[in-house]
């Protein structure tokens, strides 16, 4: 305990020194604040975000916007991105300037270990989902948990409709989920479902011998074979598929509530160029860098932004979407991984 | 003048390896070891109790090693007999089968774990499918996600250690004694369990605890195949240990790994010592050449078995891995209209995966040029000085390699960071020395036994005549051992090329490697890409290991 508040005091006063250090840089950039195009110098974004997306959208059109900075990206999964961020923390080496991952509960642990820097965006106003009022983090993405099935093998009204309905008898054997172990959205979705059901509810999903995978791809994959019926997956792995593929794969909005993520962007407190990554932050908060996100088939923080293609508007299911105890999340986040594993893993 | 030349670059190189081997090599485990009991300021073992008082984490250990010994029996009995048949008897195309069956090394094991889900899932197995057809069952008799599916990939994939081992020691072995129980009247298979069986013990102990050893620390078959059946092993625990993503997750990973790396480094040392006592006895001075054994009658039986065997163990797999590449839709079946080219279109035209082909291919070539030089130095050292503790690198190179994968990666993230002076964080150097300190000992181990063959009095020759040492070594011994030193050059080159365990915990945002985003790939996005990519890393390392073939004339096939 002593030891982290130690570290937590030098990655502040290395942060002091730091701005201290670049104070000729922002001076350089307070004087040219007219535009953040004017950004300049380098941020490192570790990020979740799918590869493709990264490589299509997000590459050249922030280079459009920020012509003189130079944007690094590590992309990984979630739990690869905070291992790595983990293990930097523990060294002092923060090499992150702007974490973009998908488990909200981590942002808020990161929070009250003071290692986010807090910037309100302008364009923070025009966010309708989850925010922090001093702008620590704000949602930038919002993926759903959803169960799919392949209607290529199975009749819509034969299909689940429910959490609930996937511990009827009938899909014994059949069904799947990624390990939330492995997985920071499975692991939002399993502290969810606890929350909601009690830890019973994965009782009945072991008793209906429910398949842990690695993670969405193993599910999507063996959707598309049959080997499973149906299963809880990333709506946006499903209308990628659809979209891209042409897949046959159909996306079920449970009825007792979508499980909906809300992927923060925040600035660690230990970033270099803290104008270069609020310039970032604002780009992604803004018009141009959410249509990125609806384009990752992710749905938009924003209300002015389309859906992205074959999903429903948000407001038609957010407001029956799960309620998430964030703090728990976070507070809690070994336990619960371990009563899933002793539950349903063994 | 000459002399001192002498004694003094012999010296320099050497005790630069040395030293190299030390610091990257015995520090960063020591470092790892005492982070694992390093607590609060005092040495503790907190850690090893809170892991092991965890039930999963004994039956993790326990999952470990009856898995690798499983792994480990099952190897030895399919590659005996067939490192006998390739190896001492007049097997119909045998050059070949050495070939295919040696071939799942250049397979990286994840890929052909990929493969076996799709052809032996209890559902919609390909294999599965056919067999319930062809025999007409209700169910499907075979479930890969069982203990016994796991054993059974992970025994497909690890077998050639043993086979390449075993039919090395079989093919050196000394005939006369063979000969002799033959005189004496002893038939074929009689001569076969009581001389050849108990004088190869040693090299089927040897190849069987490397098989034991690469099992146990296997990350990418349990996490495909095991974790879908839940079950769980040493490497899977530890990876979840770091993916808790908190200091005490990371503590929790050290201990578990601080604990397979004693386990399989006291396997080692048995062998080592095992070895020390007995190998003598197997191979004679003078290269020998057994003579074959007429199979007569058994001749083409035996031919259609091995056949068989390796068309289950590499051909079907490589097929099912290609099928899935081109297939237009997962969920159409197979037929023709679904084939096509259109899952390979976004990779072949996407600079990510081009660039993470660029990045292994460079960090592979870079790692595999400075562990043969290095390979060459220790080698030489071990063979052809008297120099006390000339075998000391060698045995630090085998360390090394007999190390997990995952735990050299932690150990390394650890210790590289800049804490101890030397940052190689996010470079990919740091990912270049995870490849020098697995792959080294392998080469190591080639050009050693080249150069045992090189005979002394060429070097005294040179020396003799006023060369001094290295340029001895450029003119004389480089020359002569050079089919062994390419041969080197690709077992380093091959297996980091297409690296997972390691490269998943060091790479950064500009060192992506293929390993990396073949397994991203298949996690979070895109199995039939994930295919596509398994193939062309398939090519690549397949057109290496022809060149390998050609240029060592056929005589360091891996």
């Amino acid at each position: 305990m002593k030891k982290t508040k130690l570290i937590a005091i030098a990655a502040t006063l290395l942060a002091m020194s730091l701005a201290v250090g670049c104070g000729g840089n922002k001076k350089a950039a307070d004087t040219t604040k007219a535009g953040t195009g004017k950004a300049s110098g380098e941020v490192m974004i570790y990020t979740s975000i799918y590869p493709d997306i990264i490589d299509n959208m997000c590459k050249p059109n922030l280079k459009k916007a920020f012509p003189n900075m130079k944007v690094n990206w590590f992309q990984g999964g979630t739990e690869q991105v905070i291992t790595k961020i983990t293990g930097e923390i523990k060294a002092n080496k923060v090499g992150a300037d702007l974490l973009m991952v998908a488990d909200p509960s981590y942002y808020l642990k990161l929070q009250k270990e003071k290692r986010l820097f807090n910037y309100v965006s302008p364009n923070l106003k025009d966010v309708v989902t989850a925010k922090d009022k001093d702008g620590a983090w704000a949602s930038v993405r919002i993926s759903n948990m959803v169960i799919a099935y392949n209607a290529d093998k199975m009749k819509a009204e034969d299909a689940p409709k429910s959490w609930k309905d996937l511990t009827d008898p009938k899909w014994k054997g059949k069904i799947a989920m990624p390990s939330p172990l492995l997985s920071g959205t499975a692991f939002v979705a399993v502290g969810a479902l606890a929350d909601k059901y009690g830890w019973e509810y994965f009782d009945q999903l072991k008793a209906n011998d429910i398949r842990v995978e690695q993670g969405n791809s193993a599910i999507q994959n063996k959707l598309l074979t049959g080997e499973y019926a149906a299963a809880m997956i990333l709506e946006e792995n499903i209308l990628k598929l659809q979209e891209t593929k042409h897949e046959n794969l159909k996306v079920i909005y449970p009825t007792d509530g979508v499980i909906v993520i809300p992927s923060p962007i925040a600035i660690m407190s230990t970033t270099k160029n803290p104008d270069g990554a609020k310039a970032a932050v604002d780009w992604w908060l803004s018009k141009e860098g959410q249509q990125a996100v609806v384009k990752g088939w992710m749905h938009s923080v924003r209300e002015d932004v389309e859906p992205p293609h074959g999903a429903p508007a948000l407001k038609t299911f957010i407001g029956n979407a799960i309620k998430i105890n964030w703090q728990k999340l976070a507070d809690e986040n070994s336990q619960i991984k371990e009563a899933f594993r002793v539950r349903v893993m063994e | 003048m000459g002399l001192s030349s002498k004694i003094n670059s012999k010296f320099l190189v050497i005790s630069i390896s040395v030293l190299l081997l030390v610091y990257f090599v015995v520090f960063p485990m020591g470092v790892l070891l005492i982070d694992s009991v390093y607590k609060d300021g005092g040495f503790q073992f907190s850690n090893y109790r809170q892991v092991y008082s965890t039930m999963v984490n004994w039956r993790a250990l326990t999952n470990t090693v009856q898995l690798s010994l499983m792994v480990m029996v099952a190897s030895v009995i399919i590659t005996f007999p067939l490192a006998w048949l390739v190896g001492r008897t007049n097997l119909p195309g045998k050059k070949i089968y050495r070939t295919l069956l040696v071939a799942s090394y250049m397979i990286p094991p994840y890929v052909g774990a990929i493969a076996w889900v799709q052809l032996l899932n209890p559902s919609v197995g390909y294999m599965n499918l056919v067999l319930k057809w062809m025999f007409h069952l209700q169910n499907s008799p075979f479930d890969i996600y069982t203990f016994g599916g796991l054993a059974w990939v992970l025994t497909l994939f690890y077998s050639p250690f043993a086979f390449i081992t075993i039919s090395r020691a079989m093919e050196k072995m000394d005939p006369t004694l063979e000969e002799a129980a033959r005189i004496s009247g002893a038939s074929p298979l009689r001569t076969l369990r009581d001389v050849t069986l108990p004088l190869m013990a040693p090299s089927i102990l040897a190849g069987g605890l490397l098989v034991f050893i690469a099992a146990g620390s296997c990350f990418g078959i349990p996490a495909i195949v095991g974790m879908p059946g839940n079950i769980e092993v040493m490497t899977t625990r530890i990876v979840t240990y770091l993916y808790m993503g908190d200091d005490k997750g990371i503590r929790d990973a050290t201990a578990l790994a601080a604990s397979l790396m004693i386990l399989a480094n006291s396997l080692l040392f048995f062998m080592t010592w095992m070895l020390g006592r007995k190998d003598y006895t197997t191979i004679s001075g003078k290269s020998t050449r057994p003579n074959m054994v007429d199979l007569g009658k058994w001749k083409w039986p035996a031919c259609f078995g091995v056949g068989m065997y390796a068309s289950i163990a590499v051909i079907i797999p490589l097929f099912s891995i290609l099928l899935t590449s081109l297939l237009r839709s997962m969920s159409k079946d197979i037929t023709w209209s679904n084939i096509g080219f259109d899952s390979w279109m976004p990779v072949l035209t996407s600079a990510q995966y081009m660039e993470s082909i660029w990045n292994s291919v460079i960090y592979a070539v870079i790692a595999a040029t400075i562990g043969t030089v290095l390979a060459i130095f220790i080698a030489y050292l071990a063979v052809k000085t008297k120099v006390k503790g000339r075998s000391l690198p060698d045995l630090l190179t085998i360390i090394g390699g007999s190390t997990p994968s995952i735990v050299i990666a932690l150990a390394l993230v650890i210790t590289f960071s800049g804490t101890f002076g030397l940052n190689l964080y996010s470079t990919m150097w740091i990912l270049i020395v995870a490849y020098l300190v697995k792959y080294m000992t392998m080469a190591v181990r080639t050009i050693a036994a080249s150069l045992s063959q090189v005979h002394v009095s060429l070097e005294e020759a040179a020396l003799n005549s006023g060369a001094s040492w290295l340029r001895t070594c450029k003119d004389i011994i480089l020359p002569l051992i050079a089919p062994s030193v390419v041969a080197a050059w690709f077992l380093i080159f091959m297996p980091s090329f297409y690296e997972l365990t390691m490269s998943l915990l060091l790479y950064s945002g500009e060192t992506k490697t293929i390993g990396v985003l073949l397994y991203e790939l298949q996690t979070y996005a895109d199995t039939q890409n994930a295919s596509v990519l398994s193939v062309i890393i398939l090519g690549i390392v397949l057109i290496g290991n022809l060149i390998l073939n050609k240029v060592s004339k056929g005589n360091v096939g891996i």
